[in-house]
């Protein structure tokens, strides 16, 4: 291998899902991801999967925004309308996000059918928000089918810096954030099912890939809304713009679905890596 | 009866031509009532991998699709413009393949090429209409610029 040049990598599987890095001194996989990443790994491959097909989407911004984007809670029900359109992913379920000790990671996570249709037009109307939800034609493009014991219908398992494990509904992927310098990410996904699905569960998971991917009915204005954040912050390098969100002060997991808090953990550990991190930096 | 050749390229012509001028209801008369509407990445039909970008297998999802777009997605505010060649026709179906290409202007004037590819589909013959009961998009430009909002 040295005769050509090439780098080994060092790799570590969890369950048939291979990671590699190229750090020498990088702690075991195990250790890193933590227990909470751990055990979402081992419940989405539990059963031997079978790939569906990849998508690919070019997005004329820094990887760092798709980073954030995975972690951002506040987002999928005010930039992902079709969501709040038909009624489908609220803020009003019971949801939350769970990170590892560092909170380097993230689990973005939802229970169906966990708030009413009733208290859900009332909360988003009394943040006059749109509560008309309209219905599909084809209904079965959202139905969700519970595969395991627990009640899970959204979880999107981010880890750091590059993966990220994606159930929507009944739809399984893995989004690899693919870097092209700068001004350039590929989001390269890899639409997963499992070798045991029936034909029938299979056509079902083929008909909800049209929620995600660079088409995807909840997913796709991720493009557009990263290459806006990336040409508004480009012009004035040495200025800053800080939205607050969540506020400060401590990070850590929640239990209610409005909030950023993960996409502060990912920066705190960022800035810890690259040596940037300001006095007083909250881990 | 086999439709003849003007028949099938006037259908295509105005297949092009009414996405472009975002009339999406006239889009949706041109397909069959029982009809499929696929977009797949050229990696994965090379493959023998069923995923697709857009899946529509029933009338109701395409227009599903259609109604999330008006009333639900954002996207970039840009011009679509086809620009479809030369129709393969093959009487078996009656059936053709074309190649296509759609460039996106943006509202600064600027074009790309956003997407290129192959159109396989398959048609009805319904009394004096001709009707898409099948379109298969091989998408040769399978890595996406920014999104796929409006239908290729």
């Amino acid at each position: 291998m040295s005769r050509h040049g090439l780098r080994p990598l060092r790799v570590g599987i969890i369950d048939g899902a291979v990671f590699g890095t190229l750090a020498e001194d990088a702690e075991p996989l195990e250790d890193y991801l933590g227990p909470p990443i751990l055990a979402q790994l081992r419940r989405l491959f539990d059963r031997p999967v079978r790939v569906l097909g990849y998508n690919r989407q070019r997005i004329r911004g820094n990887w760092k925004l798709y980073a954030e984007n995975t972690r951002d809670n506040y987002h999928a029900s005010l930039l992902h309308e079709f969501l709040v359109t038909f009624g489908l992913d609220r803020s009003t379920q019971t949801g939350g996000v769970k990170m590892d000790a560092r909170h380097r990671h993230n689990i973005t996570w939802a229970e169906a059918d966990s708030d009413t249709d009733e208290f859900a037009h009332q909360a988003y109307a009394g943040a006059g928000v749109r509560n008309d939800f309209l219905s599909l034609k084809e209904p079965s493009l959202v139905t969700f089918r519970p595969e395991r014991d627990d009640k899970l219908n959204l979880v999107v398992t981010s880890v750091f810096p590059s993966a990220v494990f994606v159930q929507i509904s009944n739809s399984l992927a893995v989004r690899q954030i693919r870097p092209r310098g700068v001004d350039e990410v590929e989001v390269f996904q890899t639409m997963l099912g499992y070798e045991d699905d029936p034909p029938e569960m299979t056509l079902h998971r083929l008909r909800q890939t049209n929620l995600v991917g660079p088409a995807g009915l909840v997913s796709m204005e991720d493009g557009e809304a990263i290459e806006i954040a990336h040409r508004a912050s480009g012009p004035d390098p040495d200025r800053a713009t800080i939205i607050e969100l969540g506020g400060g002060g401590v990070i850590s997991d929640r239990d209610y679905r409005v909030t950023d808090v993960p996409l502060r953990g990912f920066w705190s550990y960022y800035a810890e890596l690259l040596g940037i991190e300001p006095e007083g930096a909250v881990r | 009866m086999n439709p003849d050749r003007a028949a099938i390229c006037d259908l295509l012509a105005e297949y092009g031509a009414l996405i472009d001028m975002a009339k999406f209801d006239e889009w949706l008369g041109l397909f069959a009532e029982e009809c499929r509407y696929q977009i797949v990445p050229r990696e994965n039909f090379d493959r023998g991998l069923p995923a697709a970008l857009v899946f529509c297998d029933s009338r109701a999802m395409l227009e599903d699709r259609i109604r999330a777009l008006r009333e639900a997605n954002k996207y970039n505010i840009h011009t679509d413009r086809h620009v479809i060649g030369l129709p393969r026709i093959s009487e078996d179906g009656p059936a053709l393949e074309a190649p296509f290409a759609v460039f996106q202007t943006d509202q600064e004037g600027e074009t790309r090429l956003f997407a290129t590819g192959l159109y396989r589909d398959r048609l009805e013959i319904s009394g004096r209409d001709l009707k898409i009961r099948d379109k298969l998009i091989l998408l040769d430009t399978f890595a996406v610029p920014t999104l796929l909002a409006t239908p290729l």
